[in-house]
């Protein structure tokens, strides 16, 4: 059996010592490493949800759909405004404002028949608006979309001409 | 104390400070914080506006919003829109809107009226399981309505 000196048995010790040290360095490394990936991915998750918050705060707040009263506003949706084709109208302005998004309301309370409010405004006033449950105010989809990101918010939808307020949802497709 | 001691100690140490520095990494990285705080509570006070200024169908020619109907609510026995109880009235409706709108959360809405005798004051509408999300707080001179949201 070989036997090592002592000096060969130190710089043995030393070699494993250094390997053991690597090993502890490289696996820190990794575990930071992964730490930082998943932080990173929270603030992303994050900065996500503020832009659509701020996507939904801001198309509330637009004249084009927002309730207002003797030019101060109200927190509701004026159906009356979303029945006009003010945005169809300006398509290629409003192309460049929103870009690739489909944004629409739906009535949620009380229950109404399916169908575009637009429409039956126009050509069934009658019994607008229990027949009807949407209104498309922007349909701009991106051609060969990868994905498709749906946020939503309920809103107050007010009826100017009937002087009451039902339940709805404002919806923004978002095409990436 | 003999050499093989001290070595057995020094590698315990090693083991115990590995242990700790794992602990900490899974500590941390499990509260990785989906804060959505903001986007809750948009969406809590949304829903607090939506079923104030919400007009019952019963009350279109009254024209009364929900938020008029808790103000003249004051008595258990008063009674409007058809002859509906005031209180049954609101708890009907504003159950309907918080149950649409609410999707996956739980709620808990509860009243606080000026006048003492009003049956508000002791109306819960839904029950907030789970822990607790967010909360706000819709008021006015006569009343303050609280609405939690728990998932």
């Amino acid at each position: 059996m070989k036997r090592y000196s002592k000096a060969q048995m130190g710089m043995m010790e030393m070699i494993i010592v250094l390997l053991v040290v690597f090993v502890i360095l490289i696996l820190a490394i990794f575990f930071y490493y992964q730490f930082f990936l998943s932080s990173i991915q929270g603030t992303v998750v994050e900065l996500g949800e503020l832009e659509r918050d701020i996507l939904l705060t801001a198309i509330l707040s637009s004249p084009e759909i927002q309730c207002s009263l003797n030019t101060v506003q109200k927190p509701c949706i004026d159906t009356l405004k979303l029945n006009t084709n003010t945005v169809d109208k300006n398509k290629l302005f409003y192309n460049q404002v929103f870009g690739f998004k489909t944004i629409k309301v739906k009535q949620l309370y009380p229950d109404s028949s399916e169908g575009n409010c637009k429409d039956k405004f126009r050509n069934d006033y009658f019994n607008y608006p229990s027949n009807c449950d949407e209104w498309i105010i922007f349909n701009n989809p991106k051609p060969n979309y990868e994905k498709k990101e749906i946020v939503s918010t309920p809103v107050s939808l007010f009826f100017p001409l009937l002087d009451k307020y039902h339940v709805g949802e404002l919806i923004i497709e978002v095409y990436q | 104390m003999k050499k093989a001691q001290t070595e057995i100690i020094g590698l315990l140490v090693i083991v115990v400070l590995f242990v700790v520095l794992i602990a900490i990494f899974i500590a941390l990285s499990g509260n990785r914080n989906n804060n959505d705080e903001f986007t809750q509570s948009t969406k809590v006070s949304n829903i607090l506006t939506i079923i104030m200024q919400y007009t019952p169908k019963q009350c279109v020619e009254e024209n009364f919003d929900i938020q008029e109907i808790i103000k003249i609510c004051t008595d258990d026995e008063i009674t409007l829109c058809g002859n509906i109880k005031c209180k049954n009235l609101i708890e009907n409706e504003v159950s309907n809107i918080l149950r649409i709108t609410t999707k996956k959360d739980t709620y808990q809405l509860t009243f606080e009226h000026n006048i003492q005798a009003s049956p508000l004051n002791s109306l819960t509408i839904g029950n907030c399981q789970g822990p607790l999300k967010i909360g706000d707080s819709y008021t006015t001179r006569d009343f303050r309505a609280k609405l939690l949201l728990c998932r």
